[in-house]
Order: C-alpha cells, then structure tokens, then sequence
C-alpha cells in the first residue's frame, strides 16, 4: 500500500531510489534511461499552476529529446513506453492519461507531413514544447470567460476543492463587478477548500467556509454548484476531488444546477462504470487500518477522488462553449476518428 | 395573444407579405419591417420566420455585392439590426443564419470555402474590440461558432497541441485573441479578391433561400406526414390547446378514418382559450394574431376532426391532472426548441409536461426546423416573455391598485419533460436534437447567450 499513498504531487522521495530493479516510472532503452515520473513530479512541483495532462505532455516531449530516437517508429514506441510507465508509477493516472494521448495522437497526426525530415520535425517538436503550458493557460481563460457569465448579480455559488479554471471563472465575473457570495467546503482531508477561500477572498469576494458534513445545510441557500475535474471521461462523467458526487447527488435533490469548469485538454476516451470501475488506485474504505489510527484513513491524502455520474451534470463550461455531457460524449468519441 | 385590441388595421405578415410584392425598396423595407417587429404586428415564431426569410430574399437580390466578404458583413448587419428589434423572437435570427449558411455552402460549391472563412473571421475581429458589455447582453451573441464551421466539433480539443507551421504562425497563436482559432491554415491566405474576378454566388443563393422559403411553408404538412407513426389505433391523446402544428398533425392521423382515437384537449387559459375553442369547432376566429388568417383560410375547406371520427374533449387547465391518467401521450407545440433540448411553449404547457412526467406519459414536442435554435443558456429565464394581463381590464382599476398581475407568454419545459421531437426533417430524440439542431446551421457549438 505505501505505493498508492504516495502522491503524484509530492516530488518522488529518496527512498524510491533503494527500491529493486526496475525503477518504477523510468524508462529504458539501448540508449539510456530517463525517469519520465521524476520529471513530471517536477514539473508539477515547479510550476503549481500547471495541469497535470500539461505536465504529461511536456515530460513526455522531454522524453523524445533525450532518447534521440532516429526513426518515426522508434519514436512512437519510446512515446508509448514512456506514457506507459508514467501511468504505472502513479496511483490515479487518468488526467495524465488524457495529456499522453493528446500527444500521441498529435505526433501520428503531424509525423508523416514530411516523412523525409524527420529531424526538422523533432526540432518542431522541442521549440513547440513551451507553447504548450501557454496554451493551457489561454483555455483555462478562454473557460473563465465563457463561465463568467453564468454569474448574475446576488446569486451565492457553491464550490468544493480546489479548481484552477473555478477560481479563473470566479475571478473573472468579480472582474466584471458581479456581486456575488461562494460557499466552499473544507474539502477534507486535503483541505483544498482552505485554499480556495484564501484565494478568492484575496480577490474581494465573500467567502463562507462550511464544513464537508453541512453540505446538505449549506446548500439550499446557494442557488448553483460550479466545481471544477480532474479528468473527463467518454459519457461526460467526470472525476473529481472526493465529496463531488455527494455535492452533486444533494445538488440533485435540491434541483441546483451542477456546472463543472474544465479545459477540453482533460477529456479522456475512457468509459468508467462507477466509482470502483476505474483505473485509479485508492484506498478509502480501509477495514484493516494501521494500529492506532482511529479516525479515517490518511489524513494527509492530497488525492482521493470521486466520479460524478452524468445525469448530475447540467452543463460543462470549456473553452469550446457550454456544453451538455452528451455533447461532451459526442465530442470524445469523435476524437477517435481524427 | 390578447384579444383586447381595438379594431383597428394591424400590418400583419399578409400586408408585410405584400409590400414586399409590390413596393419592396432595399432600404426603406428594412426599416419598415424592424418597426413592424417592434410594434408585434408581425409575431409568433412562424410568421417572422416567413417575413424575414422573405426580406432577404429580396435584399440579397436588390444589391450588388463586390465580393464574399462584403455579402457576409451586409448579412450579419441585418441580423444585428433585426434581432435587436425582437431579441426574444429567436426565429429572425435562426432565418438569418440559415442564410449565412446557404452562403457558406454556396461558397464552397463554387470553391470559394476559404474566402468565406475568412470573411467571418474578419467580421468577428471587427467585432472583438466592442465587445464590451453591449446594453442588452442577452440574444446578441457573437458569430464566433460560425468562424469554423467545417473542421468538424473536435477541433478545439486539438488546439492545445496545433502544430506550428511556421515562426510567424507561432507569433500569431500566441496572441490570445485568436486560441479559439487554428490559425497555421489560414495565415497564408490569399486576400478576397472582388466577386467580379469570382463566380457569383447570387443566383445560387436566391435560389437556395426560394427553397428555404418553401420548406418554410410547407414544414406544417411535412411534419403531418409523420402522424401514422405517432398516432395509432384507440389511443388518447392530450395536446396543450389546438396550435395548427398540432392540429394538422391530428387532422392527418384521422385521415380518411384510417385510426379512431380521441383528443383531450387543454382550453388554455387565459392566453389561448378562444382559439382552442375556435379549433375545437374548425373555425378559427380571426384575432390580431396574423398565423391565423392562413390557418381559416385552411380551416374553411377541410373537414374537421369529429367529421373524421375523432372524439374530443376539452378540459380546463384545472383538469390536467384529473385527465392525463386516461391518456397515452401528449403533444405539444414548441415556439423554440434551444441547443441542449429545452423548450419553449405556451404558458400553461408545462403544467401538462410535469402532470405527464409525474405518470410516465411519453411527451412529444412538435417544432418545425426554423424553430429550433442554436442557442444555450445558463439562464433561460430571460427568455421568457411577459405580455399584459388578459383577466383583469382596465375598467378594474381599484383591483389593478392593489396588485400585480403578470402574465407569462411561455413556458421553459426542460429536456427531462420531453421524451422525443417531430420535425420537418424527421422524428429527432431529445439526445440527438443538440446535433440536429447545430448540423442545420453547419455549426460546430451553440451560442451562448
């Protein structure tokens, strides 16, 4: 179990360096090793604003410069190698998953232009890799923007967590002198929710912090739900920090509208049956817990997360517009016939 | 709807119609017919659609256009002009649409795509520096979902990884303006050349809006080609008050009394009530309400449900409830059908949907195509339209003191009421509606509102 416990946020320990042949996470071949886990745990560590298929995309362009691969083939299989072992080393891979299929769909799309330079296209392909983080930058804008307006004056909004293109998307509609109140939850046991009040409070906006168990209470007197994912799947659920689906089930009773703010790059061709039909390793439900802990399982999980089914889903704001979750389903499995 | 008026002579579409036959001038008509709209003497989704269809016919027809571009920028004009006249009637807009998409087609039938493309562009970068809050925020999108319309709906979910052509392509992605854009295509473009170097377009237009003209009229009868499928043999069936979509559609199931069915017809109280009754009795009286003209004309020749064997009843709204166990499905006609399957119908519609909800009651919505729009919203309410109050006149003005008495034209039925949709184009499940809807304006993604 200590493997699921380590967080993909934390940078990699010195300990996973004692562990035995092979290195989770690294990649071999006849012309050396990279550690693509270690690099993306770094360039989430470095850059906090950065997402994690963003961080996927990136390590994995990394990895296509130092393997200096000599042929198409050869650089599709490192690619699929090294996406393979970055999923393996992490206990939810599914966000990464989305950034490692965007890349490899982008580099079959874009490999055979001119087949005869194939250097011209890797160098392409190094000086394009800082436009990558821009970009996620300007859809997570571009998210804010098309949110903003669901902000009228005088409603109060309802968060959970903590979301980028949430705070983006509040922000925004502070900007333009919406008057407008959030309810955020603690979010425990991340405490994430801490972090959103802190940031939106910093912006002028009045925040009330409710504990997890007054969601119920709490809800009623907000007049809508917007949170953000982490990943979205093939039927237009999400997945998201845990407590989502219980905000989304009482947002459901309550008849609130449920709206969840994420950029397109986070849409992944994968078809979850329910919470425990993902791959994502997670260890909540613990009937053997280590002695002397009492309350519920690690405290100090940054990490657990919820699958929010789509029928309690009113709406997806991403920067291609208001989308409902069969547009979203639509827009997925078109990806496959690119 | 009200039928306080004074008698006096209202242009409706019959006289809009007609001066458009006889004295059409490609700049005064245009005034007269946003005044038209903004006095309501031309309303109701299907009437404004024929108008405006109309107007443009015969403005793209009066006026020499110098290249795709100059046609574009002359279109979305007038939708601006129109749609702030009416923003809630959203079926100006639609037509006006429609057309940009005839452009578009016809555009790149004669291999002029790319010229087209940019022409939106460029009207939409024109846009962008107003786009400052305009005074009246709802209705009055931007054109942006039009910029691209054929790299299919998948488009933006590549940007982020939009490879790069070349360093000036890169300099432009990188400006924010243009991420919802690819860009790397089109930089290279060539600039519009003058439609005289060009094939014109015209006529090809002309004659694919004649055509949009024609489906207009006919969408009525197209849609009650479907009724065998929807309605069989001893089966009872509630409609909100008797709309002519609706009653066509009636009409042709009983056809030839080829099925015996009942209708249980909801009065609809207080906005529609007396043509309800007037269709009850196949004589529809003749209001302020210009559809109804055509629809006696029709009505006057034709035999009525009960001569076809048809049972009705009519209930009160108060009923709804009390009959929709006896029934097996209820139809219902939209004024507007939005992107993500909303509906907007009658007041009083939604009372029905809710009661046939409640009992499982399958719950099918009547919309010609120009009635649906490619539109979403997060806040559907400021569709609704609130017209005078109908049950209180002003001889009751000790009453009219003491309270208010709001009167809502429409109700917003939300897609968990509605089980399928009938269009001209064919029978449509509420899932499918959103890309029925987008595919008919050659359109990637609704606009928001």
């Amino acid at each position: 179990m200590t493997d699921i416990s380590k967080t993909h946020l934390s940078p990699p320990s010195s300990s996973s360096s004692s562990r035995s042949h092979p290195k989770p996470g690294v990649v071999y071949s006849t012309k050396g090793e990279f550690d693509i886990r270690e690099h993306y745990c770094k360039l989430l560590s470095q850059d906090p604003s950065k997402s994690m298929p963003i961080a996927a995309i990136e390590s994995l362009s990394a990895l296509c410069d130092a393997t200096r691969a000599g042929t198409i083939h050869e650089l599709m299989s490192t690619i699929e190698d090294g996406a393979e072992a970055l999923k393996k080393s992490i206990p939810n891979a599914i966000s990464l998953t989305a950034g490692c299929d965007l890349f490899k769909r982008f580099i079959i799309a874009h490999a055979h232009d001119d087949p005869k330079d194939f250097e011209a296209f890797k160098q392409q392909l190094q000086a394009n890799g800082h436009l990558f983080a821009q970009r996620a930058r300007e859809a997570r804008d571009k998210v804010a923007e098309i949110g903003a307006d669901s902000i009228k004056d005088g409603v109060t909004v309802f968060c959970h967590g903590h979301s980028r293109c949430v705070l983006g998307l509040l922000n925004k509609a502070a900007e333009a002198k919406a008057r407008f109140n959030v309810i955020v939850t603690e979010t425990r046991p991340s405490k994430l929710g801490l972090r959103t009040a802190k940031e939106l409070r910093a912006a002028g906006i009045p925040v009330a912090v409710v504990d997890d168990n007054a969601m119920g209470y709490a809800l009623k007197k907000a007049k809508m739900v917007i949170i953000g994912a982490e990943g979205v799947f093939g039927d237009g659920s999400i997945l998201n920090i845990l407590g989502s689906y219980q905000l989304a089930l009482v947002a459901k009773a309550y008849n609130r509208p449920v709206y969840v703010a994420t950029e397109t790059h986070k849409f992944v061709d994968i078809f979850p049956l329910d919470q425990f039909n993902m791959p994502v390793q997670q260890n909540i439900i613990d009937f053997d817990p280590p002695k002397d802990i009492e309350g519920a399982t690690p405290q100090d999980q940054q990490d657990f997360v919820d699958h929010v089914p789509r029928h309690l889903i009113k709406g997806l704001i991403t920067e291609a517009g208001l989308l409902t979750p069969q547009q979203v389903s639509d827009k997925i499995v078109a990806m496959r016939f690119e | 709807m009200t039928s306080q008026m004074v008698e006096i002579h209202t242009p409706d579409l019959k006289w809009w119609l007609a001066h458009l036959e006889n004295d059409f001038h490609p700049v005064h008509s245009i005034d007269l017919f946003v005044n038209t709209l903004k006095r309501r003497s031309v309303r109701n989704p299907t009437p404004t659609a024929v108008g405006t269809a109309q107007l443009l016919l015969r403005l793209i027809a009066a006026h020499k256009f110098t290249s795709i571009q100059n046609l574009v920028d002359y279109v979305l004009s007038l939708e601006t002009r129109l749609s702030a006249a009416r923003p809630r009637e959203m079926s100006i807009r639609n037509m006006v649409r429609r057309v940009l998409g005839i452009i578009r087609e016809e555009a790149e039938n004669a291999g002029y795509g790319d010229h087209f493309k940019a022409a939106m562009e460029a009207s939409q970068a024109r846009e962008e520096p107003l786009a400052a809050k305009p005074a009246r925020p709802p209705l009055m999108a931007s054109h942006t979902s039009f910029a691209n319309p054929t790299q299919a709906s998948v488009t933006s979910l590549f940007n982020i990884l939009s490879q790069s052509a070349s360093p000036q392509a890169v300099s432009t992605a990188n400006s924010p303006s243009q991420s919802g854009v690819q860009t790397p295509q089109n930089a290279g473009l060539p600039p519009p050349q003058p439609l005289s170097a060009q094939k014109d377009i015209r006529p090809a237009v002309i004659q694919d809006i004649r055509e949009l003209v024609e489906e207009l009229e006919s969408s009525e009868t197209s849609i009650a080609e479907y009724a065998p499928q929807l309605i069989h043999k001893n089966e009872m069936i509630m409609t909100y008050g008797l709309p002519s979509t609706v009653h066509r559609l009636l009409l042709r199931a009983a056809h030839k009394r080829e099925h015996d069915f009942t209708v249980v017809v909801v009065e609809g109280s207080p906005n529609i009530f007396k043509h309800t009754h007037g269709a009850v009795m196949n004589k529809i009286p003749l209001t302020d309400q210009d559809d109804t003209a055509s629809e006696a004309e029709a009505a006057a020749v034709r035999k009525s449900l009960q001569e076809r064997g048809v049972q009705v009843i009519v209930i009160s709204d108060s009923d709804i409830f009390n009959f929709i166990g006896r029934v097996n499905k209820v139809f219902l006609a939209a004024n507007y059908v939005l992107a993500d399957g909303s509906v907007l119908a009658t007041a009083g519609a939604l009372n029905v949907a809710c009661a046939a909800k409640a009992l499982m009651k399958p719950v099918v919505v009547v919309a010609g195509s120009h009635v649906l729009c490619p539109v979403t919203s997060y806040h559907q309410e400021v569709l609704v339209e609130m017209g005078q109050p109908v049950t209180v006149g002003y001889e009751e003005g000790e009453l009219l003191d003491r309270a208010d008495f709001p009167n809502p034209l429409v109700d917003l039925v939300e897609p968990q009421f509605v089980t399928m949709f009938v269009t001209n184009n064919g029978i449509v499940s509420k899932t499918t509606i959103n890309r029925a809807t987008l595919d008919l304006y050659h359109m990637p993604e609704a606009d928001l509102v």
